[in-house]
């Protein structure tokens, strides 16, 4: 089966210009086109559509798929919850076991 | 009274004797209940006040205090520390923990007072850390400590402060007054390893903690930390204190009882979960909300379009419990994309893409394109709805039918639906001429419509956007050649050259295009230009052309020039190409005509021809009498004679199914044979014959497949054409010949067409007998007047 084009570029399907572009000079450097022709081709076809912002928009109409999870949000949360929990004030209530 | 009722009054009062309280103390304490034990201890002393009784009690007050302010109860805790003072502890030991317990509970004083009953140092040392643990944590209690202990107090906390603004240089320099032996040196450590843990220094916070003293509290408070920065604290109770004081409320709890039920596709749980977890997302990060959305909506869509009752009811259900995405307000995207692929049809789905069109024009989601390009995007995306739409009517007409056709066919619904397409595909034009995709799904459309002057127009529309499109200069050329226009031809091809300057194709293109200018010029009796393009053509050295071919056409130039000895050398020296000229003289029948030679030339090469009918066949004759007539046929290319020749090709081929044939010329006698049409009998010879041979190839899997689908007779096999379709489509999938790579297609199609029969049956792959009939297919109607009518 085909890949989409952020799945060969192994990017959530969000991912912004920048990030495709940074992506696609590392796929590149690693796949020039003189010694991986075709899969050269495939991350050249992937950047095209990527960078594209009628083709994204297009593949957003065809379905609602998405990577994010839940579990990505707990996690972001938790970081959050960690971060918050680092003042002075709330450490302190961390100490009070006897 | 009787000895007999003195027990038994004794047992109705229950145990009551000091030994048996103080083992139900024990037991209690044993079992973890020390609130009862603590009760029962205390009447066990009220009832004997004696030395055991008061050392019980004392124990379970100290076990009491313990478990208060292990469940932060320390208000209570202090109260029952008040009791404990007024009643007095008398072992020494359990006074010692008394003591190193007040700070803990805010009774700073009332230690430092105490302290002179502590016997070993090393008690004496554990106070003063205590005391100190205390002064950093609660600096409301200033007033009770030292001068020299505030002075490190306020050390710590301002650098404790500063780091907590961020500046770890100013908080280390705080840190620079306190001596190691100080009872602050443990709060040191602590802070320079908190700095190392903000940045994320695993490593610099870890060799600071590992020098507390685990049972201070700052050791209690980094092992917290560790826990949570190793990930090890995935249960809700380790994180759920961070989460009230960074959120204000448990969220991850939630969270993950809707990941479960998204999981298990427990949609009654999900919709009660939404509620309060949009709320309290919205709250923390308006931006999660949204991701909850996203991959509720996702997963929703995914299981209506698998569900095999009417999903409406639950989506509308759960996306009422959800806020709508910016880029679908009213949830008319969402239905389109769930009905799109749904038995419910076009109409429902194209209703939805038609209000969700008039929305666009206020929405704000996506600012990278303008509301036109979105538009057009749209409408793209709508004309390819229809067109799977009318491909399935096609696949339903056929399998209605028995029969098989590979193109969609003329119906009054088909003509609708192909008008539909295009007026959208127009109006996706109209918004936004610069997406390449709509310009070639139109030329696709127009192709397969047969409309071939629209076809030219639009791609020469599409060429003015965009010039480099190579594919589409091909097709030009292509066709220009079909068309025998040497102009068209040479224009397309030098577009061609600047796009694709070393394609090797050029050469023959080019070619071609002298070729048909030859004869057009011969006919227009400019006989020198017409040789001229035959030098030019001679300079290329193309192969696509057997030399007698073209040795056939410079023969007719001559005899149409009246240059007769010329044009029999010409003759002569083709005849010695060939083993037998039959080819030949067909190939000069037709140049001959179509330079409007002499009629008594033509003839007499017509005469030569038909007399080698009858005689020896070959498998060489016949595959180069077919190869010469499929294009004629094929490009619908006129001439006087033309049907004559075809039955007499046909009339050469008929007796030779039997020959040894290689592959490629069974293959052209094949494609001529469906050229010519209504030869089914025949092809079906000449297939069988293919297949006989090369068992392995997919365009005779694939013949013999579609012999038995189109045939007018019934009695067909459904299960073998699957078996020969299913062959044929794996055999073309791993070739790389580009010839079997465009049958794949119609091997699809053909499999589509037959797998929509085979549910009537009610067996896998038809009837146990095998024959067809024409299943009842009225459940399958696409109804294209529904929902195009919203467009207009």
């Amino acid at each position: 089966m085909m890949k989409k084009p952020h799945e060969v570029f192994g990017l959530p399907a969000g991912a912004g210009e920048t990030e495709i572009r940074q992506r696609y000079l590392e796929l590149v450097r690693q796949y020039p086109p003189d010694s991986a022709p075709e899969r050269f081709a495939e991350i050249r076809a992937a950047f095209d559509q990527l960078r594209d912002p009628v083709a994204r928009y297009e593949r957003g109409l065809q379905d609602l798929e998405t990577t994010d999870s839940i579990d990505a949000i707990c996690t972001e949360l938790l970081g959050r919850a960690q971060h918050a929990g680092l003042s002075m004030q709330a450490l302190a209530s961390l100490a009070e076991t006897a | 009274m009787s000895r007999r009722h003195d027990r038994d009054a004794s047992k109705k009062k229950g145990p009551t004797s000091s030994e048996s309280l103080r083992s139900e103390v024990s037991r209690f304490i044993e079992r973890g209940q020390i609130k009862d034990a603590f009760k029962t201890a205390k009447l066990a002393f009220h009832q004997e006040a004696s030395s055991e009784n008061r050392l019980q009690l004392e124990r379970t007050y100290l076990l009491r205090l313990r478990e208060l302010l292990n469940g932060k109860m320390t208000a209570t805790a202090r109260e029952v520390a008040g009791h404990v003072l007024s009643f007095g502890i008398t072992e020494p030991q359990l006074l010692q923990e008394l003591i190193l317990l007040l700070p803990q509970v805010g009774m700073v004083d009332r230690a430092q007072a105490l302290s002179g009953r502590l016997q070993s140092p090393e008690a004496k040392a554990a106070l003063s850390n205590r005391i100190a643990d205390r002064a950093v944590l609660h600096d409301e209690q200033a007033s009770d400590f030292t001068p020299e202990l505030k002075d490190s107090i306020q050390k710590i906390r301002s650098a404790w402060t500063a780091l907590d603004s961020g500046k770890e240089a100013e908080a280390l320099e705080q840190l620079q007054g306190i001596h190691r032996n100080s009872p602050m040196a443990d709060w040191r450590y602590f802070i320079r390893g908190l700095a190392a843990f903000k940045r994320q220094d695993e490593e610099g916070a870890r060799t600071n903690w590992e020098r507390l003293d685990a049972q201070r509290s700052a050791a209690r408070i980094a092992t917290s930390l560790q826990r949570l920065g190793t990930g090890a604290a995935k249960m809700e109770r380790d994180i759920l204190p961070l989460e009230m004081i960074a959120f204000g409320e448990p969220v991850l709890g939630r969270l993950r009882s809707l990941e479960q039920a998204l999981n298990s596709n427990d949609w009654e749980q999900v919709t009660s979960l939404l509620g309060p977890v949009n709320r309290s997302l919205e709250r923390v990060d308006p931006r999660m909300a949204e991701r909850i959305t996203e991959i509720v909506t996702s997963a929703l869509l995914k299981y209506c379009r698998d569900s095999d009752d009417d999903p409406e009811p639950l989506a509308r259900k759960v996306l009422a419990c959800l806020k709508p995405p910016a880029f679908d307000p009213h949830w008319n995207r969402f239905f389109g994309l769930l009905w799109q692929n749904s038995y419910r049809g076009l109409g429902d789905a194209l209703t939805c893409w038609s209000e969700y069109l008039i929305e666009l024009n206020s929405l704000s989601d996506d600012a990278s394109l303008t509301v036109d390009q979105k538009k057009a995007v749209i409408f793209r995306h709508v004309a390819q709805l229809s067109w799977d739409g009318l491909e399935h009517l096609a696949e339903m007409d056929a399998a209605r039918d028995s029969t098989f056709q590979s193109d969609p066919g003329t119906s009054a619904d088909h003509e609708r639906g192909f008008e539909c397409i295009l007026g959208f595909l127009k109006q996706s034009l109209e918004l936004d001429p610069t997406q390449l995709k709509t310009h070639l799904f139109q030329l696709n459309v127009l192709h397969r419509q047969g409309q071939k002057d629209k076809w030219k127009e639009a791609a020469i529309q599409l060429l003015e956007r965009f010039p480099e499109e190579s594919d589409t200069i091909q097709r030009l050329i292509q066709t220009s050649i079909n068309e025998d226009n040497p102009e068209d031809c040479r224009r397309w091809i030098e577009q061609y050259r600047r796009v694709k300057p070393l394609d090797s194709s050029i050469s023959d293109y080019a070619a071609w295009a002298h070729y048909s200018a030859a004869r057009q010029l011969a006919v227009k009796k400019q006989y020198d230009a017409a040789r001229q393009e035959f030098a030019k053509a001679d300079a290329l050295n193309c192969q696509f052309l057997e030399p007698y071919r073209i040795l056939a056409r410079k023969a007719s130039l001559e005899f149409k020039a009246g240059e007769i000895q010329r044009a029999e050398d010409y003759v002569a020296e083709a005849v010695k190409t060939l083993k037998d000229p039959v080819p030949l003289w067909l190939a000069l029948s037709i140049e001959l005509a179509r330079y409007k030679a002499p009629k008594s030339i033509r003839d007499s090469y017509n005469k030569n021809f038909r007399a080698q009918i009858p005689k020896r066949k070959t498998a060489e004759v016949a595959g180069e009498l077919a190869s010469i007539m499929m294009p004629i046929l094929m490009n619908e290319i006129e001439y006087t004679g033309r049907a004559t020749h075809v039955r007499d090709v046909l009339a050469y081929l008929r007796p030779t199914s039997r020959l040894r044939f290689t592959e490629s010329q069974l293959e052209g006698i094949c494609h001529f044979l469906r050229e010519v049409g209504d030869q089914e009998s025949l092809l079906a010879k000449f297939v069988a014959r293919g297949y006989s041979i090369f068992r392995n190839s997919p365009f005779f899997c694939y013949m013999r497949a579609m012999c038995q689908m189109e045939s007018k007779d019934r009695n067909w096999y459904l299960y073998q054409a699957h078996q020969d379709l299913d062959k044929a489509l794996r055999l073309a999938q791993a070739s790389s010949e580009p010839r079997y790579q465009m049958l794949i297609p119609e091997i699809e199609m053909a499999l589509s067409v037959l797998n929509a029969m085979t549910p009537s049956f009610g067996f896998p792959f038809g009837s146990p007998f095998g024959f067809a009939s024409a299943p009842n297919m009225s459940g399958f109607n696409v109804e294209f007047d529904d929902g195009f009518d919203d467009f207009e």
